[in-house]
């Protein structure tokens, strides 16, 4: 913002220069040396000389507004905008006065008067001020003007995607976020405002890169580092999520609520959930008033213990009766053990406060349908249907309850509709740490931490010929042919072997499948590998006869 | 306190007791699924099927185990892999009689399933296996002939491993046709190996193996059989296949298919009445549960839990899963009830297998027995103690298990169950195998219990068996039951071939009626109570 303003200062010191008197050249001088009062006489002078011209009002203008004289800057700003409307100049200062003094609707007058095509400087400091009045929609427009006009500016792509990522566009957020990287790979406000854009597309694996990355770039950024831990639990990386909660309870010890989280990201990390369980029911011990702790403890505890998830649920909702989620999931809870009828209000409930909640229409749905309210129930169902565009749940729902009523055409619609939204498999969360770390490893490194990885998975699962052509193909890559062959002959053959040498003649690299065929070979007359050596070595050999080599 | 205690053991209602009595009883069967130590193999997971059949028809139900191999060579290296043939002598004693029977088996076997195939009086075998497929003819003198290559029933695509097999007249041409559920194609050769960081081998993920098409077999009535998977539409739906349950689900006279996939949707093949099935598990909404997912779905079965007349369905499945329980809506839909009845919390600590509906206390609503036990020996609370889980008027199941006696507190991994009355007293009693032990063979105290009815039913222009007839039976105080006859039931198993009616305070049933197959109808009034009827088909 300031560097805007000495721009537009300096291009009207500019201005000065080329067309003012010489009068008006000293008024100048004299405010950037600060000395108001002598400028003020000069101005004073100049503005009883007759009527003014614009460029003597826009400098007044600037004269009181440096002098910290608010009231005459605008009386000026205002002269001059009745002789010249568009008047760039004055236009941003009153719509930045109008700012300052939380009068929104005024600074979008005067910022409408710049239009949206203007030139980039003005463009740009026009989607700041839309920016800082919460118009981020405007905002973008007006960005998106900057960047086509200067591509190559960092500043430009920045703020045109964080705009755009506040306004939910997150295409073109990412699309700007990302070309800005790519000019400056290591600016850590690049780095983090592309990994939440990844974030809130819940592309939380991509996003965790980022963040880790940006943390790495800006090690003490608390906007970071809970960024990253929260992006981590998204991904569920959840061993990852406990070690960068802890990270930023250093830089922000008294963040009771990411203490809270903290733990229950600990609680879902594979072999540490009585850990997690024990943090969390101590603090809400420590801070009974908060309704989360209550809910979240609720939500670890319901498969063993149902009453007392209950019991954490209602003290949430008492101590937070605004709080949905606590609804929703006492709702669910209950219908889960039966108890529809006490389900149904706090599923009311929900609805009321998140009625744009795809889970809890869905939910409602189901305790109607229980309750033999299958009108009701269809409605719920379709409310969730219309919100939630991929929620293959509600689809299922919605046709079994069109089922009941009779309605198969329409009911095996839905269905149909579900069959083709259900993953084909469920995510398969990393709850084991690791991940935040082998992203911020340098390149060789990580590529050798991916290799010790897949080796161990191999060793875990050594008939899955995917992991082997997995590894085979890290092993290629850096020629580590001995090893590849080693692999082959010490079990059964897996198919791996086989797409690899078909991979070789595909490049085609004769001179490595050469020495692989010789490897192989000399293996097989030392006595080494099984019977399956021998098609392995007559895959080879077809191959190198093939390529006439 | 005490005294408030003694108070209520004195004037509580006594209750049924079931009483361990296999060792009364001298047999060398061991479930032995061939893990020794290290290496571990896929099907090991499953192993241990029962059938219950009268194979000499002296009134009195035998037993029949079903054993695993050596590995990785899946062949009977001893006797400790032998399936067995245990006669049931009278008195809770059982004389194994596997040699003289010629039932030790080959390969690894899976699933029982009991049956006369070719209506000649005497109840056949067929059991599927993680290899070969075989059936077994009861000759009528104590002996079987295994007829499995001249029977057809040998055919399948190389490597399928078969779970349970299941008689179904589903044409309703008098004789029984054989649906197979299977898991996957697999071999020793194929095996995937799943190994921790600690070097110890685990069972890998179903997800691991393919799924297949399971197989419909039809009898051309002369002992041999063809294979209809691709005509009658089988073919088309791939699963995991692991429990089948038959019932005429839709009230149109023609039996249905429930088959419980391990991972997959559920499958319900509805029949056409032509000869063919199309599969509707996710129209009628069994294929999956209320949270839209899969689960791995174990033992099946399909029986009137709520007596209104229409068979709803139930399969078990793992710890942390919900066992799943689907109220039939008069045959159009059906409705997950599982939460609903309180099966959720009851069922989450386990990893059910063999299961069903067993009416245990004749009170005439069908109470849940279930077998437990972890997929793998390595978590924390894997071994597991089976649950009976009361049915309180068709709305709610409480668990019993604690006052059913000590079985239900022993830790153990058990697979296949089957339930029968073994001593013709009206109470149903239990048989169920366990990783690594012997069977415990669960006597019914019927302490308490209510009247009962048990019918035996045969066939003229339908199969002998009867299976696929519909039996409704009303009390004079107009309560009406209903069955739908299929031995079929729970995980590798089949039950008691009668039909059995608990009928509570009422010692009498004002009528009984048997629909058989093809359209024979029975009627009779002022029945009796606490007998065992033999009904043919007029």
């Amino acid at each position: 913002m300031v560097r805007w303003a000495v721009l537009l200062w300096v291009a009207a010191a500019g201005a000065l220069r080329a067309q003012a008197p010489p009068d008006l050249r000293e008024a100048a001088r004299l405010d950037r040396d600060g000395k108001c009062g002598e400028a003020e006489l000069i101005y004073r002078r100049a503005l009883g000389a007759g009527t003014p011209s614009p460029a003597l009002l826009n400098n007044a203008g600037n004269h009181y507004l440096a002098c910290g004289n608010g009231a005459k800057a605008r009386e000026h700003y205002e002269a001059l905008r009745r002789v010249a409307p568009a008047h760039v100049n004055a236009n941003l200062q009153l719509a930045k006065m109008a700012i300052e003094a939380k009068r929104p609707r005024e600074a979008e007058r005067y910022l409408a008067a710049l239009g949206a095509n203007g030139e980039a400087e003005v463009m740009a400091e026009a989607g700041t001020l839309y920016a800082r009045m919460g118009d981020f929609r405007r905002a973008q427009e007006r960005f998106e003007r900057v960047a086509a006009l200067r591509p190559g500016d960092f500043g430009a792509l920045w703020n045109l995607g964080r705009a755009a990522a506040r306004t939910g566009d997150l295409v073109v957020a990412r699309g700007a976020l990302e070309a800005a990287m790519r000019l400056r790979p290591e600016d850590a406000g690049a780095l983090f405002e592309l990994g939440a854009a990844h974030a809130a597309s819940g592309e939380f694996p991509r996003a965790v890169y980022l963040l880790a990355q940006a943390q790495k770039a800006a090690p003490y950024d608390t906007g970071v580092a809970l960024a990253l831990a929260r992006a981590a639990e998204g991904a569920g990386y959840y061993g990852d999520a406990a070690l960068a909660y802890d990270r930023y309870l250093v830089l922000r010890p008294a963040d009771e609520g990411s203490r809270r989280d903290r733990a229950r990201a600990l609680a879902n990390t594979t072999g540490r959930r009585e850990e997690g369980v024990r943090e969390l029911e101590a603090y809400v011990k420590r801070l009974p008033e908060d309704a989360a702790g209550h809910f979240e403890l609720a939500q670890l505890c319901w498969k063993a213990e149902p009453e007392r998830s209950l019991t954490l649920l209602a003290e949430a909702v008492r101590l937070d009766p605004k709080m949905a989620a606590a609804h929703t999931a006492r709702g669910w809870l209950l219908h889960r053990l039966g108890r529809d009828e006490e389900a149904l209000p706090h599923l009311e409930a929900a609805r009321m406060i998140s009625p744009l909640a795809v889970r809890v229409w869905d939910q409602y749905g189901l305790v109607l349908q229980a309750l033999d309210r299958g009108e009701e129930a269809e409605a719920a169902f379709r409310k969730a249907v219309e919100l939630g565009l991929a929620d293959w749940e509600a689809r299922l729902h919605l046709g079994r309850v069109l089922m009941e009523q009779g309605r198969e055409a329409e009911a095996r619609t839905w269905l149909e509709a579900y069959e083709k939204l259900r993953p084909a498999r469920q995510r398969n969360a990393r709850s084991e740490a690791g991940m935040i770390e082998l992203a911020t490893l340098p390149a060789a490194e990580a590529r050798q931490r991916e290799l010790t990885r897949l080796t161990a998975l191999v060793k875990a699962r050594p008939d899955d010929s995917v992991l082997r052509l997995h590894l085979d193909k890290l092993l290629l890559a850096d020629g580590r042919l001995e090893e590849i062959v080693k692999m082959a002959l010490s079990g059964r053959l897996a198919e791996a072997e086989r797409e690899l040498v078909g991979m070789i003649r595909e490049r085609p690299d004769w001179e490595r499948l050469r020495k692989f065929h010789s490897l192989v070979v000399a293996q097989q007359k030392g006595g080494v590998g099984t019977g399956d050596c021998g098609r392995l070595e007559d895959w080879l050999r077809a191959a190198c006869l093939e390529g006439g080599k | 306190m005490k005294a408030a205690l003694a108070w209520l053991l004195l004037f509580a209602p006594a209750a049924p007791l079931f009483t361990d009595i296999a060792s009364r009883s001298d047999f060398a069967y061991v479930t032995n699924n061939g893990f020794a130590a290290g290496r571990k193999y896929f099907p090991q997971t499953l192993c241990g099927g029962v059938a219950v059949l009268d194979f000499d028809n002296d009134g009195l139900m035998d037993l029949y185990f079903t054993n695993g191999a050596q590995f990785p060579e899946m062949k009977k290296t001893g006797p400790k892999f032998h399936n067995a043939l245990l006669r049931n002598k009278g008195g809770g004693v059982f004389e194994d009689v596997t040699a003289r029977a010629g039932l030790a088996g080959v390969g690894y076997s899976l699933g029982a399933a009991a049956g006369d195939f070719d209506n000649d009086g005497f109840a056949d075998l067929f059991v599927a296996g993680a290899g070969a497929n075989t059936l077994y003819r009861n000759a009528g003198d104590g002996t079987f002939q295994e007829v499995t290559a001249k029977s057809g029933l040998g055919t399948k695509p190389a490597g399928t491993l078969s779970v349970q097999g299941a008689w179904v007249d589903y044409d309703h041409d008098g004789y029984l046709d054989l649906v197979l559920s299977n898991y996957t194609v697999w071999t020793p050769a194929t095996d995937q190996r799943c190994v921790r960081e600690d070097g110890v081998d685990y069972y890998c993920h179903p997800k691991t193996y393919p799924s297949v098409p399971h197989r419909l077999y039809r009898s051309r009535g002369d002992g041999t059989f063809e294979d209809v998977t691709e005509a009658a539409g089988f073919a088309t739906a791939r699963g995991k296949g692991m429990g089948i349950a038959i019932a005429d689900v839709n009230g149109d006279g023609w039996e249905d298919i429930f088959i419980a996939n391990d991972t997959e949707p559920n499958f319900l093949f509805v029949n056409q009445k032509n000869g063919k099935f199309v599969e509707q598990g996710l129209a009628l909404g069994v294929a999956y549960n209320d949270d839209a997912a899969t689960v791995s779905a174990m033992g099946a079965d399909v029986r009137d839990f709520d007596n209104d007349g229409w068979p709803d369905v139930f399969y078990n499945d793992l710890t942390e899963q919900v066992w799943g329980l689907f109220r039939n809506l008069r045959g159009k839909s059906f409705r997950y009830v599982s939460a609903a009845t309180g099966l959720g919390p009851l069922s989450m600590p386990f990893s059910g297998w063999g299961a069903g509906f067993i009416d245990f206390d004749n009170d005439g609503w069908r109470d849940l027995y279930s077998a437990n036990g972890d997929v793998d020996s390595l978590r924390v609370g894997a071994a597991q103690q089976d649950t009976l889980f009361r049915n309180v008027e068709g709305k709610r199941f409480v668990n019993v298990s604690g006052a059913a006696g000590p079985h239900f507190e022993r830790k153990g991994y058990q697979r296949g169950v089957a339930f029968a009355d073994l001593n013709n007293d009206g109470f149903l009693d239990v048989v169920v195998t366990s990783l690594g032990r012997k069977p415990s063979i669960l006597m019914n105290s019927g302490a308490g219990g209510g009247h009962w009815l048990q019918l035996r039913l045969v066939g003229r222009k339908a199969n002998r068996d009867s299976i696929g007839a519909r039996i409704t039976v009303t009390t004079p105080a107009g309560r009406t039951l209903h069955d739908w006859k299929s031995p079929s039931v729970g995980f590798l198993s089949s039950s008691d071939p009668r039909v059995h009616f608990g009928l509570g305070a009422e010692a009498k049933a004002a009528s009984v009626e048997v629909q058989w197959p093809g359209g024979g109808v029975l009627r009779l009034q002022d029945v009796a109570a606490n007998r065992i009827l033999t009904l043919e088909e007029p």
